[in-house]
C-alpha cells in the first residue's frame, strides 16, 4: 500500500507576499561585525552590492539618526533598524545573524543575534513597510521562531522557518 | 562639510516620515517607538538650519502633496510621473538650490 504523505500546508498569499521582501543575497547568516555601527555598515554593504541604493551615505545617515533617537534593539536578541529613505527604490529587508551576539544598546541590554534591516522609499503608498515591519515583529516575538532562526544556515531554511510560523492576522 | 540644501531637506523628510510612521507602528502593531519627542526636537533643530525660503517651500509642498522631495527614476518625476524635459540634467552636486519639477513643482532628487 502506498504510504500516505501529509500535504505541505499551503502558504497564505499574504505570507508569500511577505517572503518576496527577502532574497538570498540579502540573507547574511554569519555577520562578522562586533559592534552596532559595523553591523549596520556590513548589512548596508550587502544592499549596495545588490544594487538599488542611490546614496549609501544618506541611507547610513538615516539609520544612524534613527538609532541615535532610541535603539531599535527591541530585546530578546532582536534588532529592527528601519526607516524610509529616498536612497532606496523599493522596500527591502536585509537579514543578518550573529551567533556570538552584537551589543546593540537593546532595551534589555542583551546582545543581538537577529537583525532585520528594513528600508523603504517614502512613496510606499500601500504602506507595505508597516505591514512588513509588523510581520517581522510577529515572527521574532515568538520564542520558537527565534530559536529556529538561530539554527538556519541557508536562505531556503530561513524561508521554511518563516512559512512554518503561525502569523497573526 | 555642510550639507547641501537638498540633503538637508531629504533628511528633514526622513524625520517627518519617522514621526508619521511612529503613530502607525504603535497603533497598528503595538511596537512602541521610543523618543518620538526626541525625533521632533531633532526635526526642529534641522529645520532651523535650512534657509527659510526653502523650508517654506518644503512645508507648502508637503502640505499639498504629502511629499515635498521626490526621486527621479528613468528621467521621470516620481511625484507627478511626468517626464523630465529632454535637456534636463541632474544638478551639479555643488549647486546651491534644489531643482524643481517643471510640472508639479516638487523638489527633485536624482
Amino acid at each position: 500500500m502506498a504510504k500516505k504523505t501529509a500535504a505541505a500546508p499551503a502558504v497564505a498569499p499574504a505570507i508569500r507576499e511577505f517572503l518576496k521582501c527577502f532574497t538570498a543575497e540579502l540573507f547574511l547568516p554569519h555577520l562578522t561585525a562586533t559592534t552596532k555601527d559595523a553591523a549596520l555598515e556590513e548589512m548596508l554593504d550587502a544592499l549596495v552590492e545588490r544594487g538599488g541604493v542611490r546614496d549609501r551615505a544618506l541611507l547610513l545617515d538615516m539609520l544612524h539618526r534613527r538609532e541615535s533617537l532610541g535603539s531599535t534593539g527591541i530585546g530578546k536578541g532582536v534588532a529592527l533598524p528601519h526607516g524610509r529613505s529616498l536612497s532606496v527604490r523599493e522596500l527591502v529587508v536585509v537579514v543578518g545573524r550573529s551567533l556570538d551576539g552584537i551589543p546593540f544598546d537593546a532595551i534589555d541590554d542583551k546582545p543581538v543575534h537577529h537583525i532585520f534591516l528594513i528600508v523603504a522609499p517614502p512613496q510606499d503608498k500601500e504602506s507595505r513597510y508597516l505591514t512588513v515591519l509588523g510581520r517581522v515583529v510577529d515572527l521574532v516575538k515568538d520564542a520558537a521562531s527565534r530559536k529556529k532562526l538561530l539554527k538556519v544556515e541557508t536562505f531556503d531554511e530561513f524561508v521554511a522557518c518563516v512559512e512554518a510560523h503561525r502569523f497573526e492576522g | 562639510m555642510k550639507d547641501s540644501v537638498l540633503a538637508q531637506l531629504v533628511k528633514l523628510q526622513d524625520l517627518d516620515n519617522m514621526i508619521r510612521d511612529a503613530g502607525g507602528l504603535e497603533a497598528e502593531l503595538g511596537f512602541k517607538v521610543q523618543n518620538v519627542e526626541k525625533i521632533r526636537v531633532a526635526r526642529e533643530n534641522l529645520a532651523a538650519d535650512i534657509p527659510p525660503r526653502w523650508l517654506k517651500l518644503y512645508e507648502r509642498l508637503r502640505e499639498r502633496y504629502g511629499r515635498a522631495v521626490v526621486p527621479v527614476d528613468d528621467r521621470m518625476c516620481m511625484g507627478c510621473f511626468n517626464a523630465m524635459p529632454t535637456g534636463a540634467l541632474p544638478p551639479n552636486p555643488n549647486q546651491a538650490d534644489p531643482q524643481l519639477c517643471e510640472s508639479c513643482g516638487r523638489m527633485l532628487y536624482w
